[in-house]
């Protein structure tokens, strides 16, 4: 499937340009890499979570052979592609799109680092991937509790796969915040303050922050697991260890790690509603410090995952407590995107569709998630459907809605023509209505008492018509992805070509002030900024041009390179080595990986020369030339 | 939209706020533990049905009154970078209403504690988790079971967890939330059950292959019957037994009787590596799987993985012949404890 992802990539693109993104340093190429293996990823996950619909739709059933351990194969797989190989790289990929263009940079900090780290995401899929053939995938579940992830109870070379891989995907995803930290903190644009930067961009610098220091922990987890199951410690084993350790240490990476999720998102609501109500984000400093405080408080609040596993009611309570004060800033910000609405001039077009279905399906996500911070009702609630209800509500109605905003909303600005907006909309309220019923279902089953993971329940246990209500929204769903995968393709053969440069025509943020698809140096004169919306605001009261910071000269753009990919590939090979327990492959991989590295440390030519087009891009400037 | 929006909110609150029918419910608890966070859960759900009419509300109204139609302005003046006032209301509200819920909270957090610890004239019961059954040691009393946690009513229970392999968690929803049972750990939690019945209880935390069987029952008794019960439990096996469990019996001390215990032939299973029989024509499943009959125990004993994923019982199908199996059934299906007998 990993390979799968691969084909899929050289089928939609032509062999010729294969080559050219495969060894390409260019943010938004690599963003356009992330955006299709994470598509690829969504549509293997996707078919994992029917068949766990299909297998729970009667009680009883036995469809096909998902019970028992095939069962939890498809549930863990499902969990784990989703968080780390669909969600998180549909972001990645949008920040590499975006962020640049919204700061006025030409390209990130670290280019090459930023192939490197879509090589080594994409190593780490293929890793989760391969093991479905190869020996089996990963059973514990994506949270992978010790003692149940060690190689005791599980001695299937599954979870071998989800250690390793997550641990290389990891690396990418750690180096990915390095690069977007330096990124916006050194390469803004003259007069972008980082008060005047877009939500977006803010959001991302938050998401940065919290993937630097939330990841470490995953990284040590990880190893430890992996200590465990091949080399025969017993760190996290019941008897000779502790296996609380893991749970920590997974949690005070996992809790972070779901708002890492959720803060791209909300950034990108807060672009996309201010573009399409036409109006000034409401509260644009309350914004920003909302975000820093969830992204502070993401930190805080681990043990609420672990409420029942007896750590005493003092502990308990303080989590209670700190858990239920994220709903502070996360209430201030649902209120300022209202009142954003208010008194603005609304178009509702596809993204701005998916950025208002979210408000609604988000806040009940949010307070389920109150709901589950009262402890002693989190006894009840923990480890049921509840929670499973509760986090795919913040998680689909809040990180997938934001992908797909941020997919229909900045396509164009990317490939330089649009997303059919008729086929959007169909795509919209199937995957609304698809996804309420899919879930909502979800939270009375809790209730009634069905717990988490389980592979079927029994005829009495009443809860038969919830789960085929259930199952009929999951393929609601489905559908709905047929019809977004339609609307690209139709989109890509019919779709009218050369979009000018804003071509919502109430862009707000910078990125729409050059052409779309714009050049690869984006700006060829980096543009002066003045205040916040600065494109709407030079639109407003500029003439529609943006002032530029420098005269036109030739450019510095980073050279491409196939030596990401083959770093991917050496890691892909070690790794693999690591798994199978093959010392030569090891070997092969770790100093493949290690020359790679060296050479590029020798190789200064990283960077070439390109000089723009003789005449300027006549959105920036202001003097006649 | 706004019809979605309405009919989302009235069916979620309906679907909170009503009752159920089923008998394993959250929402109709049957023990002082459970009321107490049955009443959290109607706070909290009272609470945040404030937060989500406010926003229904609001969202609904801004939309319909905002949005772009023929005839309307194009532009809007309306660039108003924010409003003090408004974005401290709707910061102090939101933490006003979580000091509501947080205080009772807090209290009832260590209230339940304060119950598992105080063990004056409270039931003990030693649960221990195994892949992928659970068992029930009374040591006061000197009895195991496994499948069926009997229990008196009106009578502080406290059960003591812990886990023989890997993380389990203890969950009755009817009786009072659920608690890990940690290997190596010992977890306490404690209910006092106010009405008879039997309740519905499963494994919460993923455990393995079969963790979606791991189910028990708690039986609620009057004092009477549970004593009875624990007596049934103590005695030895019955003496009168037909021919042919006679020779069941053979047959189980010969084959089972190294993993199962029953009364009378091997009382004390703790920490043995499967259920224990003494009670098993009682249950109402094998295995929690099939429902219990002659025929399903048959397939149980020629296929148990097949039946149930990961159970640890080898298949019987070549070890017995077709006569040896009826026997052995007839004597699994004379193990019942006659509760009344004093």
């Amino acid at each position: 499937m990993g390979i799968g992802a691969v084909v899929f990539l050289t089928y939609y693109k032509k062999w010729g340009s294969l080559w050219s993104y495969m060894k390409t340093t260019h943010h938004s190429k690599v963003g356009i890499l992330y955006l299709s293996a994470g598509f690829a990823f969504f549509l293997r996950a996707g078919l994992d979570a029917l068949i766990i619909r299909v297998q729970l739709a009667l009680p009883q059933n036995e469809f096909w052979v998902f019970q028992g351990d095939k069962y939890n194969q498809m549930m863990t797989t499902h969990g784990t592609t989703m968080i780390f190989f669909v969600a998180m790289p549909l972001l990645i990929g949008l920040m590499n799109v975006a962020v640049p263009l919204q700061i006025g940079t030409r390209d990130l900090a670290f280019p090459f680092l930023n192939a490197l780290s879509f090589w080594l995401f994409l190593a780490g899929g293929a890793l989760i991937n391969i093991s479905f053939v190869l020996g089996g995938s990963p059973t514990a579940g994506w949270t992978s509790y010790a003692p149940l992830a060690l190689d005791e109870f599980t001695p299937a070379t599954g979870n071998d796969y989800y250690s390793l891989g997550l641990q290389v995907s990891g690396i990418g995803t750690l180096l990915t915040a390095i690069n977007f930290l330096v990124t916006i903190i050194n390469k803004r644009a003259p007069g972008m303050k980082l008060m005047r930067m877009p939500m977006f961009t803010w959001a991302t610098l938050v998401t940065s922050i919290l993937i630097l220091f939330a990841f470490p922990a995953l990284t040590v987890a990880l190893l430890l697991l992996m200590f465990d199951r091949l080399y025969g410690t017993s760190l996290l084993a019941a008897d000779a260890g502790n296996s609380l350790i893991w749970q920590h240490l997974f949690w005070i990476f996992g809790h972070p790690e779901v708002y890492i999720l959720i803060l791209p998102a909300f950034g990108i609501f807060s672009d996309v509603i201010t573009t399409f109500a036409k109006k000034r984000l409401f509260g644009y400093s309350s914004m920003v410090i909302a975000l820093v405080l969830i992204g502070f408080l993401g930190f805080m609040v681990w043990i609420h995952h672990m409420f029942t596993v007896g750590l005493g009611p003092t502990s308990n309570a303080i989590f209670a407590i700190s858990t239920m004060s994220i709903a502070v800033p996360t209430g201030i910000k649902i209120f300022n995107w209202l009142f954003t609405l208010r008194g603005g001039v609304i178009t509702f077009n596809t993204p701005m569709l998916f950025s208002l279905g979210f408000i609604p399906s988000f806040v009940i996500g949010g307070i389920t998630g109150v709901m589950l911070a009262t402890v002693p009702a989190d006894y009840q609630y923990h480890d049921s459907y509840f929670v499973v209800g509760h986090f795919h509500y913040v998680i689909v109605g809040g990180t997938v809605l934001g992908i797909f905003a941020g997919v229909y909303y900045w396509w164009p600005k990317l490939f330089g023509f649009m997303l059919n907006d008729v086929l959007g909309k169909w795509h919209f309220w199937t995957f609304l209505i698809g996804f309420h019923l899919t879930f909502f279902p979800m939270h009375i089953m809790g209730l009634k008492g069905m717990p988490r993971r389980v592979f079927t329940y029994l005829p009495e246990d009443g809860l038969t018509g919830l789960n085929f209500t259930s199952t009929i929204g999951a393929f609601l769903m489905g559908g709905s992805m047929m019809i977004f995968l339609w609307n690209v393709y139709q989109s890509y053969r019919h779709s009218p070509r050369g979009v000018g440069n804003d071509p919502w025509e109430d862009g707000r943020t910078i990125e729409w002030a050059i052409p779309s698809p714009p050049p690869e140096y984006n700006f060829a004169r980096t543009p002066k900024v003045y205040s916040n919306d600065a494109w709407w605001q030079a639109k407003k009261y500029q003439n529609g041009r943006l002032e530029a910071a420098e005269k036109l000269t030739s450019i510095r753009m980073p050279r491409d390179t196939a030596k990401p990919m083959l770093i991917g590939l050496f890691m892909l090979i070690g790794s693999f080595g690591v798994i199978v327990e093959v010392w030569y492959f090891q070997l092969i991989g770790l100093l493949g990986t290690i020359g790679l590295m060296v050479l590029h440390s020798f190789q200064d030519s990283s960077r070439k020369i390109v000089t723009p087009k003789t005449h300027p891009d006549e959105k920036i400037g202001g003097e006649e030339q | 939209m706004k019809k979605a929006i309405n009919s989302i909110a009235t069916l979620f609150l309906l679907f909170m706020t009503g009752c159920s029918p089923e008998k394993w419910d959250v929402l109709d608890p049957k023990s002082s533990t459970a009321e107490t966070q049955l009443s959290l859960i109607h706070l909290s759900i009272a609470l945040m049905s404030i937060v989500l009419i406010t926003v229904t509300v609001l969202f609904t109204f801004f939309l319909v009154k905002y949005r772009k139609r023929p005839g309307w302005q194009t532009e809007t003046k309306n660039q108003k970078p924010g409003d003090k006032k408004l974005e401290i209301t709707w910061t102090l509200i939101p933490i006003l209403i979580l000091v509501i819920l947080a205080v009772p909270t807090v209290l009832d957090t260590y209230k339940l504690d304060q119950e598992t610890k105080a063990s004056d004239g409270a039931l003990v019961v030693k649960v221990t988790a195994h892949q992928f059954w659970w068992e029930f040691e009374y040591p006061e009393e000197g009895v195991t079971a496994s499948e069926t946690l009997h229990v008196p009513v009106d009578k502080k229970v406290i059960i003591e967890l812990t886990s023989a392999d890997t993380i389990h968690s203890f969950w009755v929803p009817q009786l009072g939330g659920k608690q890990d049972a940690n290997p190596g750990r010992k977890n306490r939690l404690s209910f006092t059950p106010n009405e008879t019945g039997v309740y519905r209880g499963s494994c919460a935390e993923l455990c393995g292959r079969g963790h979606a069987y791991m189910r028990f029952h708690v039986k609620v008794e009057t004092e009477s019957e549970f004593d009875s019960w624990i007596e049934g439990m103590k005695q030895p096996e019955q003496a009168n037994l037909t021919d042919s469990e006679e020779k069941g019996q053979e047959i189980f001390k010969n084959q089972c009787l190294s993993c199962h215990g029953t009364q009378g032939l091997d009382p004390k299973v703790s920490g043995s590596p499967a259920p224990h029989l003494g009670d098993f024509a009682s249950q109402k499943r094998i295995a929690n799987v099939l429902p219990n009959n002659r025929e399903n125990l048959k397939k149980w004993l020629n296929e148990p993985q097949k039946v149930k994923p990961g159970a640890k019982m080898p298949s019987f199908k070549k070890d017995f012949t077709d006569e040896e199996k009826d026997e052995l059934i007839d004597y699994l299906m004379s193990l019942k404890v006659k509760e009344g007998e004093k």
